[in-house]
């Protein structure tokens, strides 16, 4: 397994990570993304389909692939956040604003 | 080509994160309260705040869960707070803290992705018992930055 995934790695982990961003639109603008992982799961599992990568596995070998991206997916977010990548260039502000009370 | 370029981003990333910078303690009280505001006075980024915090809420499973808000003090004249002391008795600054009262400490001026963090400290404090001070939770790294994993439906 590990070996057919070492030979299909360079196809797969630039898709993986254009999918990430695309979806979430991470690069243009540069904005918080949410990722909702089994959108990208349903995206990353169509493009195999279409590149032929499951024709010959029977579904367990589909799902160890499946199961190997979710971790992947897991790493490259937790890689975005520990380099700081997508960090919010926003500050916090406390500056008190006095709250408008209705007059009863 | 698109794999190079995504490469060369994950490196300046990486040494734009390990850059050192100098710390210096903020003691003013700026705002102290609820994370929403208090009955009187709410603050620019409260609105933020709390996205953010529910954000990490959603991304660790709790968005079901009935656990209260932390509360925020903002402080004011520095750009860390005091977190505890050192081994040498020196104070230990941080970009921001939380402690067992359920109160998240940051510097006005920080950094808004500081309160993911933070948030997922309390979080785990509503959860377990345990804020989890050391950070071997796995929520650190999926939940608490500028991208979150979630398995809603849509």
């Amino acid at each position: 397994m590990w070996k057919e995934l070492f030979k299909i790695a360079p196809d797969l982990i630039p898709i993986i990570i254009q999918t990430v961003m695309d979806l979430e639109q991470v690069v243009t603008g540069i904005k918080r993304g949410e990722i909702r992982k089994s959108r990208v799961m349903n995206i990353i599992s169509n493009i195999l389909d279409t590149k032929d990568y499951f024709l010959n596995r029977d579904s367990g070998g589909q799902l160890e692939i499946l199961n190997l991206v979710s971790m992947f997916v897991d790493v490259l977010v937790s890689t975005f956040n520990y380099t700081g990548l997508f960090k919010s260039t926003e500050s916090l502000d406390f500056t008190p604003i006095p709250v408008n009370k209705e007059e009863s | 080509m698109i794999f190079y370029k995504i490469l060369l981003i994950f490196s300046i990333g990486l040494i734009a994160s390990c850059a050192a910078m100098d710390l210096t303690p903020a003691t003013e009280v700026a705002y102290e309260g609820e994370l929403i505001g208090n009955e009187d006075f709410t603050y620019p980024s409260a609105g933020k705040v709390l996205e953010m915090c529910l954000t990490a809420k959603t991304c660790m499973g709790l968005s079901q869960t009935d656990y209260p808000l932390p509360k925020i003090r903002g402080l004011r004249g520095g750009n860390a707070v005091e977190c505890g002391v050192n081994e040498d008795g020196t104070p230990k600054l941080k970009e921001g803290c939380y402690s067992a009262d359920g109160f998240i400490t940051v510097p006005e001026g920080g950094d808004l992705d500081v309160i993911s963090h933070e948030c997922v400290h309390h979080w785990l404090m509503q959860s377990t018992g345990d804020p989890d001070p050391l950070h071997s939770s796995k929520f650190f790294l999926t939940c608490a930055g500028g991208l979150s994993l979630t398995e809603d439906a849509e």
